[in-house]
């Protein structure tokens, strides 16, 4: 059976949350991602700043109004990422079954 | 799941099952801000409540009014401040929307649009004995847009995202 091939990166869960809710997205408000994913606000920074760093995210900042806001996207590594780790996933969930089935 | 090691395939199919549900999450918060739907609610009152008000020459200038406010709500969400002021947190994408379902969506909604605009423009023909019978429809339907706009709009969203693809299938997987 060939090994899956998971991505470092994603093997963390709070990585994998966030971009797993990035996906469905064009981009997302910083507070929505971090409201949804149940983080603090410093640990959102840090995962994101480390998605950012390997180029899994693009952030935007601007203003609304005269209110600042922060814009987070999944840039097309960071989907590419995603499908090689879901894909690995996915893999073991079909090898268990093919194995259950013989 | 750990770092160091394969997850077993019930860690794998339950952390495929997250992943799926946070792209659900997605579609579900990507809705606006109440009183967007309240705004149109009242556009919709006014829109055919008109003519039992201000006599039938307002009809017109209600009509291209509603247009431009429509024409606006698009434009805005097109970009990530415009939907910022509507209320909307996510921008949603277009390829993770099942397209059968939204074109059947957008069908449904160009047929509430023309059935719109019969009435009010029948409406502004024929008289009914019930006296302001167009306030009362506008009413209703403001209503309608009020109260059950944020509802239908966020069940539409999740659906549209469901439809278009399937939970992933496996030991532990969701049914």
């Amino acid at each position: 059976m060939p090994r899956a091939e998971f991505d470092s990166v994603l093997l963390d869960s709070t990585r994998l949350t966030i971009v797993s809710l990035l996906a469905g997205t064009r981009w997302a408000e910083w507070s929505w991602v971090r409201e949804t994913a149940e983080v603090s606000a410093s640990a959102l920074s840090k995962q994101i700043s480390t998605l950012e760093r390997h180029g899994y995210v693009d952030v935007k900042k601007g203003y609304v109004g005269k209110r600042p806001r922060t814009w987070v996207a999944l840039s097309a590594a960071g989907r590419a990422a995603l499908e090689k780790h879901a894909a690995a996933l996915q893999q073991i969930v079909d090898s268990s079954r093919r194995a259950t089935e013989q | 799941m750990s770092a160091h090691q394969n997850p077993t395939p019930e860690e794998a199919a339950r952390t495929l099952r997250d992943v799926e549900q946070r792209r659900i999450q997605a579609a579900e918060g990507s809705g606006g801000a109440r009183w967007v739907y309240v705004v149109l609610g009242l556009a919709a009152f006014l829109l055919l409540a008109a003519p039992d008000w201000v006599g039938d020459d307002a009809q017109a200038w209600v009509s291209i009014g509603y247009a431009v406010l429509a024409v606006a709500y698009v434009v805005l969400l097109r970009t990530r401040r415009g939907s910022a002021l509507l209320g909307h947190r996510t921008g949603l994408r277009k390829d993770e929307l099942d397209g059968a379902f939204m074109r059947r969506r957008r069908l449904t909604l160009l047929a509430v649009v023309a059935i719109g605009l019969v009435v009010s423009v029948l409406g502004a023909r024929v008289s009914l004995d019930l006296p302001y019978w167009r306030s009362g429809v506008g009413a209703l339907l403001g209503a309608v847009v009020i109260f059950l706009g944020p509802a239908w709009d966020r069940a539409v969203r999740t659906r549209a995202v469901r439809g278009g693809r399937t939970v992933t299938e496996g030991p532990g997987a969701a049914r």
